[in-house]
């Protein structure tokens, strides 16, 4: 028998209860067979899968390296992790779960500021009022910088949120945030507010598949099969 | 950080020819302190910097540029005049290929004789760019300053200026800020505002506006004095609310479409631009009359002959660096994709930097044949 298809599933929280459901909808049962504690497991109802537990964020950086075929992990960690992620990682299903938006938001107070283009305008002033660049709390460097240059802004500093993001401006470390949000109600709670068209990303839980992983046919086989049910139970 | 000391003895391909023009030959550490090109240089080089810590902890960078460095170097020097010239890798983060580029280069900082340095640097880059190169060379002139000019003659608010300046040089986002500006917003610009918040927006009281605001402030438990004050936001609110009731009008949009489109050989440039401005009923001097004197200069000295060289004038044509405030340059080789050199005004900088005035200055770096890099 050649070698296993590897599947890397979150090993914790409410992302590893939704894909054990979504899983389950789709005919397959985990096993564990060390218990919960175990990191590797098997899938029954399907030959030749071997799983591989993981944080979500190191699934996409194994997926970015190729070293395991297929991962369950947010669109948002793809892109941010993973540089130019096209070449490394193709996202082949939406799964329904996971959904969280990467968001531009600025205190409600800004009353002067609806769009990019304000923001733009007060960086653009910031220097010379404030006697310092505006600066940006964010643990999401890469969609940031990506996302401000397409909108032409330049004028910005990021500073690195490990935390709390939502509370950096009230404290005074920064000016507003990019963070991640499901329902908005955190950043209503911190008196922050989206921007018009500050959505970077709507992103979701996705089943990935690693361009540079060792495909043979029947990990092939194996990856088609267990897409094919996933998205059958999915819509 | 050790300040650069002339230096004299081996390198420099290009040393003679700049100590010619006047230049002090100067030699800068790679490792400079990061702050200056983060504060001044915009987030294209930010972004590509290699950024390091010292023992102390503070910033350093791998030079990612020759010229803020040479102007911390000059603001440690007496005042007054100099020119200066170098030759070194510059580094940035390349998407694919080197991120190490062999560049050389000369400013030409505090001269007040704008005109004049403008068309010896021009000469100058082209006489260095055809030394290391048999080809014909071609030069593309761009000038922010005028455009700037444009701007104020057509009375645009300053919002709209300052939006429609930091776009200058790049089409794509030209397009788009000019189309937002055509279009009248139609959003409620208090939708979300909370009933109180709304009865005092609605009264057009700034004070009133910015005391509230600052209340607000308090109660939302925002650290005092932390950024941007709750006068500013005021400020600002009420005029872009005046502003919503207009957009840019249809013969002004024209007027800015039309101008940007203006390409011509540098030689007929000023009289295409004083037509096109005279027939739209807009005078630019003195912006133009320093144009057409510089344009004139920069022909005369043209060594090269006319077969061999074209010095082409195009009204968008601009340098994505935030410090560029006038004329500004490339130029290229035929059948190569990258510009040979590249330079331009940049009048803010030393500002930026430190110093209490403006200091005009002007400079240009030249790629160096099997330097690499990727743009």
């Amino acid at each position: 028998m050649s070698d296993p298809l590897i599947l890397a599933l979150p090993s914790k929280g409410r992302l590893q209860e939704e894909t054990e459901r979504a899983l389950g909808r789709a005919g397959f049962t985990l096993e564990k067979p060390g218990g919960a504690r175990n990191y590797r497991g098997r899938l029954t109802g399907i030959d030749n899968v071997e799983v591989a537990f993981l944080s979500a964020s190191e699934i996409a950086r194994e997926l970015a390296a190729g070293r395991v075929h297929l991962g369950v992990t947010g669109e948002d960690l793809v892109r941010e992790t993973i540089p130019q992620c096209e070449r490394h990682v193709e996202l082949l299903l939406p799964l329904g779960f996971g959904r969280a938006d990467v968001v531009v938001a600025v205190p409600e107070l800004w009353i002067d500021v609806w769009t990019m283009a304000d923001l733009d305008d007060v960086a653009a002033t910031f220097l010379g009022r404030v006697g310092r660049r505006l600066r940006i709390a964010t643990k999401y460097w890469t969609l940031t910088q990506a996302f401000f240059a397409s909108h032409g802004i330049a004028l910005y500093r990021i500073v690195e949120s490990l935390g709390a993001t939502e509370g950096a401006p009230a404290a005074g470390t920064a000016d507003l945030i990019v963070d991640i949000t499901t329902t908005g109600s955190t950043l209503r709670a911190n008196h922050l507010k989206i921007l018009e068209d500050g959505v970077i990303l709507r992103s979701e839980a996705n089943i990935a598949r690693a361009v540079n992983a060792a495909w043979d046919d029947a990990t092939r086989q194996a990856a088609e099969r267990l897409t094919g049910a996933l998205g059958g139970a999915v819509s | 950080m050790s300040a650069a000391q002339p230096t004299s003895g081996s390198g420099g391909l290009l040393r003679d020819l700049f100590e010619a023009a006047g230049a002090t030959w100067l030699s800068l550490p790679v490792l400079q302190p990061a702050d200056p090109f983060l504060e001044t240089a915009g987030e294209d080089i930010r972004r590509r910097m290699f950024v390091t810590e010292g023992v102390s902890g503070e910033r350093l960078a791998l030079r990612p540029d020759f010229t803020i460095p040479v102007c911390l170097h000059h603001l440690g020097e007496e005042n007054g005049p100099r020119k200066y010239a170098y030759e070194g890798a510059v580094f940035r983060r390349a998407e694919s290929g080197v991120s190490e580029v062999l560049e050389t280069g000369y400013e030409d900082i505090g001269r007040t004789d704008k005109v004049e340095a403008d068309a010896d640097a021009i000469a100058l880059a082209v006489e260095a760019v055809g030394r290391l190169s048999g080809g014909a060379i071609t030069v593309r002139l761009g000038d922010i300053g005028l455009f700037t000019a444009l701007l104020s003659a057509l009375d645009l608010p300053p919002a709209w200026r300052r939006r429609l300046r930091l776009s200058f040089g790049v089409a794509e986002l030209m397009r788009a800020n000019l189309d937002r500006l055509a279009a009248p917003r139609t959003d409620d610009p208090m939708a979300g505002f909370d009933a109180e918040l709304a009865a005092v927006a609605g009264k057009h009281d700034e004070a009133a506006l910015a005391r509230f605001l600052e209340a607000r402030a308090e109660a939302h438990g925002h650290v005092p004095d932390a950024g941007r004050t709750a006068a500013d936001i005021a400020r600002r609110f009420l005029e872009q609310l005046s502003l919503r009731e207009t957009h840019l009008d249809q013969p002004t949009l024209a007027i800015l479409r039309d101008y940007l489109a203006i390409e011509a050989p540098l030689g007929d440039a000023s009289e295409t631009l004083g037509a096109f401005f005279a027939g739209h009923g807009l005078s630019l001097d003195p912006a133009l009359e320093t144009f057409t004197v510089r344009a004139d200069q920069i022909v005369a000295r043209d060594r090269l002959s006319p077969g061999e060289t074209g010095i082409g004038f195009s009204a968008a044509f601009g340098r994505p660096l935030d410090y560029y405030t006038g004329l500004v340059f490339e130029i290229g080789l035929a059948g190569e994709a990258r510009p040979a050199a590249g330079g331009g005004r940049y009048d803010g900088l030393m500002q930026m930097l430190g110093t209490d005035v403006p200091v005009p200055a002007i400079g240009f770096t030249v790629r160096l044949p099997g330097g690499g890099g990727a743009s």
